[in-house]
């Protein structure tokens, strides 16, 4: 019994907030009904807009790293060119080096030796 | 063993009350526009209750109906209540899970959530209340509603969507157990436990 009561006091409760809707509520679940009617002007969905954006974006990489990738050999000769000489026989080129060095400098002091005489 | 015959009493009498309502509703709305312009009022409310948040709950029903319309609408009326009730709760459920993810994302706006001002008191305090009745009454009567309202915030969400699909819509076990996607057993648990609750917290209250 007791339920029953209690049941009755939380409807009539309850009625009384449904009947004290504010007006300005009251207009806009009129137009809310009038967009669901006409399925049409609904409020954009964010989770579809950043599904979008992470779909330009893919597609953004997707075009971009092709383009990456034929810039780069025009690069890469000079890189190997480099890498060629730094890393055949580097010894033996530094031996050559002061080798020439010493016979130049063999041939001037024995010239300044013979000027001097 | 009381306590068993007390949710049994306990249903069967909503049980009678929800078959009275349906019956009635029933003749209230023939297309899917009266049937919304039928129910926004209480969707609406029930949404502002789950979410404490006007401006939210005003989303939750602009979704909710355009989908009932987008995909329902074939649908035979007397499925339209417990279907858009579904999508109301599913709507509010996903509400909930974002708020939780966004409450992580940014601390800072957790505490601008909750409304200040109380939603009856408003039209109480300009003294436009639809009510017609002495205003002692009114006041009185306007004080439970939010007394009541401040009960039902309190409540787990599973027993709110209960309640209120039960208590305030009318809706059976069945239809009830439909629109929250679960059985009618966990329906009447719900409902019973919130009864409890909202005896405790209103009883001394009421009895004023």
């Amino acid at each position: 019994m007791s339920n029953k009561i209690d049941q009755e006091i939380y409807q009539d409760d309850l009625e009384y907030i449904e009947q004290n809707t504010h007006s300005r509520d009251l207009f806009r679940l009129a137009q809310a009904r009038r967009v669901a009617m006409s399925q049409t002007n609904r409020r954009p969905n964010i989770s579809n807009w950043l599904a979008a954006t992470a779909c330009c974006c893919g597609l953004t990489f997707l075009v971009m790293a092709p383009l990456n990738d034929q810039s780069t050999p025009a690069v890469e000769p000079i890189v190997a060119g480099v890498q060629l000489i730094e890393s055949s026989d580097g010894e033996a080129i530094s031996e050559f080096d002061s080798m020439g060095f010493y016979y130049w400098l063999d041939i001037y002091d024995a010239e300044l030796v013979a000027n001097n005489d | 063993m009381n306590t068993s015959g007390d949710k049994q009493n306990e249903c069967n009498q909503v049980s009678i009350t929800s078959e009275q309502k349906q019956v009635s509703a029933e003749l209230s709305y023939k297309t899917l526009e009266e049937f919304l312009k039928f129910i926004e009022k209480r969707a609406f409310h029930m949404a502002r209750l789950s979410t404490s948040h006007t401006e939210d709950a005003h989303d939750i029903i602009q979704d909710a109906m355009y989908k009932l319309v987008e995909k329902y609408s074939d649908k035979m009326p007397t499925d339209w209540k417990p279907l858009f009730y579904r999508i109301l709760h599913s709507k509010i459920t996903d509400y909930y899970r974002r708020k939780s993810v966004r409450d992580k994302v940014f601390p800072w706006k957790k505490a601008d959530d909750q409304e200040s001002e109380d939603y009856l008191a408003a039209q109480l305090n300009q003294g436009i209340s639809l009510s017609s009745g002495e205003p002692a009454n009114m006041l009185l009567r306007g004080q439970h509603a939010q007394q009541l309202t401040n009960a039902i915030q309190q409540l787990p969400l599973r027993q709110q969507q209960a309640f209120m699909l039960r208590c305030w819509e009318g809706l059976s076990t069945k239809e009830t157990a439909t629109a929250m996607g679960c059985t009618q057993g966990s329906v009447k648990t719900h409902y019973s436990r919130a009864m409890t609750r909202l005896r405790d917290i209103l009883g001394e209250y009421y009895e004023q």
